[in-house]
């Protein structure tokens, strides 16, 4: 029976110690903590974060903190949806490749929330973010490929159960208060698929921190919930797996088994790309060809060999705004080749019309093959002096410490000008924190006219 | 332009071109019914006895533990936000509909739409209290008729088989229901109801693992507030996909990939689901009704005699549905038709006095439970039901109940929804409910929705 999973992964959240985690998970846990902070800030000003702060700036009750990158205040949940959306807004977050879940946005946030209500420190704001992350990570292994092949967002159906941990941790609830809590979480699986390329997809995350945040609230407020919401016959973990006729023991036990020794966490990587993670290789691949053959040099014809997943989410041949080329492995490819690029510049409304970029995205062509691995591509090019060459690469790029610290840095100095260093020093090194507020107040925003 | 070769014949791909514009015509359509204010007379009655059923469940719910714990955190300091229903305290729009329609399902005592088992009313309801404060009774009562509409057409395209693998229908479909009735009430444009659809449709809400705690009434709840919260952020042109339910990846490809998004459609503005709502005599899984109405009515004929052994004879559903022997309190036992007979048999009524935890427990209850045994039958229709009471002098007394109050075959009258309703909501509003009775039958003729609540409001220190 798979009984218990519920229990076994609050028993988890709860017991698991700052001090007792070995160095490569705190490290994990920190860059994704940074790296979230650093874009939800950056991505203040995204007009994704102007819309939703207009809708929801008036709506809360109790105590306001800061949001991220803004002028604003609004409470402790409103701000997790905002951060959560602004952190997501230009894909260029974080991915755990064998789920392809972008933890960091929907946990990250309701960490933060959690620590404020709590007036915890940093080490337990970490270590939310660390258990939050590894539930939805393995969560998400327990779901994959099904549900996304179901038109499900993995991080719109796992991140909301993970928020709820993370929050849950960092605002000190019980055992059986956060069991209460799942149970409010669990049922809120959402996030469809065709949302990508709209602001509707940001929202995902935004909407999973906040509920996050919302069910360790009603929880310690005294709501009950089932006991056991995500392994239950009509539970998440049912519901997500139509395809499984009844208990659900080999596929359910990458949920527990060897949680606190073996850590999904540490896979999470940093995107050094603002786009859709299956899409990454082309870029690199792009851009290797870009190396080679020397800048301004074009092609005639590019064929590229990737899993159909690729086709699926990224088959935009002719996007039109900014959103849209973000799952254009197209358009993609054309930013390696012409800009070496990959930055959230190169993923605007500006550059998806770009006649220079669009000249190269009309000139490729996506072949399905299921043989290939998710982040593996096959090219063939045709260079515009006739030349044809096959090129490929398997796995995305990964960036090491300073190039995250590198990126936060490009990212919140245009927001927070001066500022910034301090910034980026403080979100990386968050255990040093005594009171969380500290991450909130170095991130106001320059208040400057845009 | 860059094409997808396709070499596998099965696989779906961006350049086929899909049915894209369901969603939109949808859309369109019931914004055009509610500028032209048609929706007909025949099915305005309808809503009307909806509006008038749920807005008694909400406020006779609306001193629940449940409804307590929400306003805890919900609540707004000061003067902002609008009063909640029945409660001293405010709320912003958000906060209105997460609690008024949880308070409306709490007691499981609202309304069932018997094709898809929605419960419209509650998710409706909210979205009209958080938006439509300052809007004329005439339009709230046609954007809350087209959002218990718009819900009942997705959850008929969606049905069987999406309540059959776990999903809370009221849930999935609420919110869009939700987020038309908010739309509409904030006077969005086509493109904006589009939008505001757009968006709920990726807020899905409701497992059926809730069942049997709060997050049950509150999947109906969270419904309503992600209605509200898609028409605030689709009135800042927050963008949305354009094809949300009919998408290659949109939700009735995540939900029920063998349904037919079009079934949304079909003869809409002809035939009204609303039409087919029916009200809750009973606060408890409408599976058990027909059980219920056969005990009320045999209690009389006990005279007063003890009761050895009582078999009912009913549809299987009952069983599956409701089949809980010994419910530990009065939330669980809304889903054992064993506890509703008993009830019955002892008290002569059920109400929501049966369903209280003390009621629940007490021994003269727990001891008819036990001897009450669940005889499913296929050959028994869902409203149907048969009770034999066997009591202690050798009598055998039997009872045939056809077709249960509230079925389709014998609706609540109005005077049984009245008498449904004052007993709910007088123990709140006193010598008030009366009066909050006879407006709720009137929303056309209010000036604004908060003057025709204002026989709801309790007097108390905004805190």
């Amino acid at each position: 029976m798979t009984n218990g999973i519920t229990e076994r992964l609050v028993e988890f959240a709860l017991g698991t110690d700052w001090e007792r985690l070995d160095a490569r998970t705190r490290e994990a846990a920190s860059t994704t903590t940074g790296n979230v902070l650093a874009l939800a800030t950056a991505g203040a000003i995204h007009p994704a974060v102007e819309r939703a702060m207009a809708a929801v700036g008036d709506l809360g009750a109790g105590d306001r903190v800061p949001v991220l990158g803004r002028a604003e205040h609004t409470t402790p949940m409103w701000a997790a949806l905002l951060h959560g959306i602004a952190a997501h807004a230009e894909d260029f977050d974080d991915t755990h490749p064998p789920t392809v879940v972008h933890p960091g946005a929907p946990i990250v946030p309701a960490a933060l929330a959690g620590a404020q209500i709590a007036g915890a420190d940093g080490r337990e704001l970490l270590t939310a973010v660390a258990v939050g992350t590894e539930v939805a990570l393995r969560l998400g292994l327990a779901l994959t490929p099904h549900a996304m092949d179901r038109s499900w967002h993995m991080t719109g159906v796992v991140g909301g159960v993970g928020a709820t941990v993370a929050a849950g941790r960092a605002m000190g609830l019980g055992p059986r208060e956060l069991g209460h809590a799942l149970g409010f979480a669990a049922t809120q699986t959402a996030g469809l698929l065709e949302t990508l390329g709209t602001m509707a997809k940001p929202l995902h995350p935004g909407k999973a921190a906040s509920l996050g945040v919302e069910a360790a609230l009603l929880a310690r407020a005294g709501l009950d919930g089932p006991a056991a919401p995500i392994e239950g016959r009509r539970g998440l973990l049912a519901l997500l797996r139509p395809d499984l006729a009844g208990p659900q023991e080999s596929d359910a036990s990458v949920l527990t088994e060897g949680l606190g020794s073996v850590w999904e966490l540490e896979s999470n990587e940093v995107k050094p790309y603002a786009c859709g993670v299956v899409s990454h290789p082309i870029i690199d691949l792009a851009r290797e060809l870009r190396a080679e053959l020397g800048a301004g040099r074009g092609v005639a014809e590019v064929r590229l060999e990737v899993h159909p997943l690729v086709p699926s989410v990224m088959g935009r041949h002719a996007p039109g705004t900014g959103l849209e080329s973000k799952f254009s492995a197209a358009h993609c490819f054309a930013v390696g080749l012409v800009r070496d690029g990959g930055g959230p510049e190169d993923f605007s409304d500006t550059a998806a019309t770009d006649p220079a970029l669009s000249a190269v995205r009309d000139r490729c062509v996506l072949v399905p093959d299921p043989t290939l691995g998710r982040y593996s591509v096959r090219a063939r090019i045709v260079t515009d002096q006739g030349t044809v060459l096959e090129r490929s690469v398997d796995g995305a790029r990964r960036l090491d410490t300073e190039q995250v610290r590198d990126k936060a840095r490009g990212l919140t100095a245009p927001v927070l000008g001066p500022l910034h260093e301090e910034f980026v020093d403080t979100v990386f090194t968050v255990e040093k924190l005594e009171d969380v507020s500290r991450v909130t107040e170095t991130g106001r925003a320059v208040l400057a006219p845009r | 332009m860059s094409r997808i070769m396709v070499t596998d014949s099965t696989m779906r791909d961006k350049d086929r071109v899909p049915r894209t514009d369901i969603t939109r015509r949808f859309t369109d359509a019931l914004l055009d019914l509610h500028h032209r204010r048609a929706v007909p007379e025949g099915v305005l009655r309808e809503s009307r006895r909806t509006w008038v059923n749920v807005v008694h469940t909400a406020i006779g719910a609306s001193r629940h533990p449940i409804v307590d714990a929400m306003v805890a955190v919900h609540a707004t300091t000061g003067t902002g936000g609008r009063p909640l229903l029945s409660r001293p305290e405010r709320s912003d729009p958000y906060g209105l509909a997460l609690i008024t329609a949880t308070a409306a399902h709490i007691e499981d005592f609202d309304d069932t739409h018997l094709a898809t088992v929605i419960h419209p009313g509650a998710a409706c309801l909210g979205a009209a209290l958080a938006l439509g404060g300052d809007r004329e009774g005439a339009e709230v009562l046609h954007a809350f008729a087209l959002g218990v509409e718009a819900q009942l057409r997705v959850g008929v395209a969606l049905t069987p088989s999406h309540y059959d693998e776990g999903w809370h229908i009221t849930g999935t479909c609420g919110v869009i229901g939700a987020a038309v009735t908010a739309g509409l009430l904030l006077g969005l444009d086509r493109e904006g109801l589009a939008r505001c659809v757009g968006l709920a449709a990726s807020q899905t809400v409701g497992h059926r693992e809730g069942f049997g705690s709060a997050v049950k009434p509150f999947n109906a709840g969270k419904a309503s507030a992600n209605g509200v919260l898609s028409a605030l952020l689709a009135a800042q042109e927050f963008t949305a996909p354009g094809s949300p339910l009919e998408g290659r990846q949109g939700l009735f490809s995540a939900l029920s990939p063998a349904a037919d998004p079009d079934d949304v459609l079909r003869d809409l503005g002809e035939r009204w689901e609303s039409s087919n709502n029916t009200y809750k005599p009973y606060p408890c899984g409408i599976v058990s009704h027909p059980a219920i109405d056969a005990a009320v009515a045999l209690s009389p004929r006990l005279e007063g005699r003890d009761v050895t052994s009582v078999e009912v004879r009913c549809h299987p559903l009952v069983v599956e549905l409701t089949g809980n022997p010994q419910p530990e309190n009065g939330l669980r036992a809304k889903f054992s038709t064993v506890h509703g007979v008993a009830a019955g048999l002892l008290d002569g009524t059920v109400g929501l006095p049966q369903y209280e935890d003390a009621r629940v427990t007490a021994p003269d209850a727990r001891d008819l439970r036990a001897a009450t045994r669940l005889e499913p039958d296929s050959s028994c229709a869902r409203d149907e039901a048969t009770l034999r009471v066997r009591l202690g002098d050798g009598t055998e007394l039997t009872e045939h109940v056809a077709h249960a109050r509230g079925s389709s075959s014998r609706p609540l009258t109005d005077a049984e929804l009245e008498a449904k309703a004052l007993a709910l909501t007088e123990p709140v509003l006193g010598g008030r409910a009366r009066t909050m009775l006879r407006s709720s039958w009137d929303l056309e003729a209010a000036t604004t929705l908060t003057e025709h609540f204002a026989p709801a409001k309790v007097e108390g220190a905004t805190a």
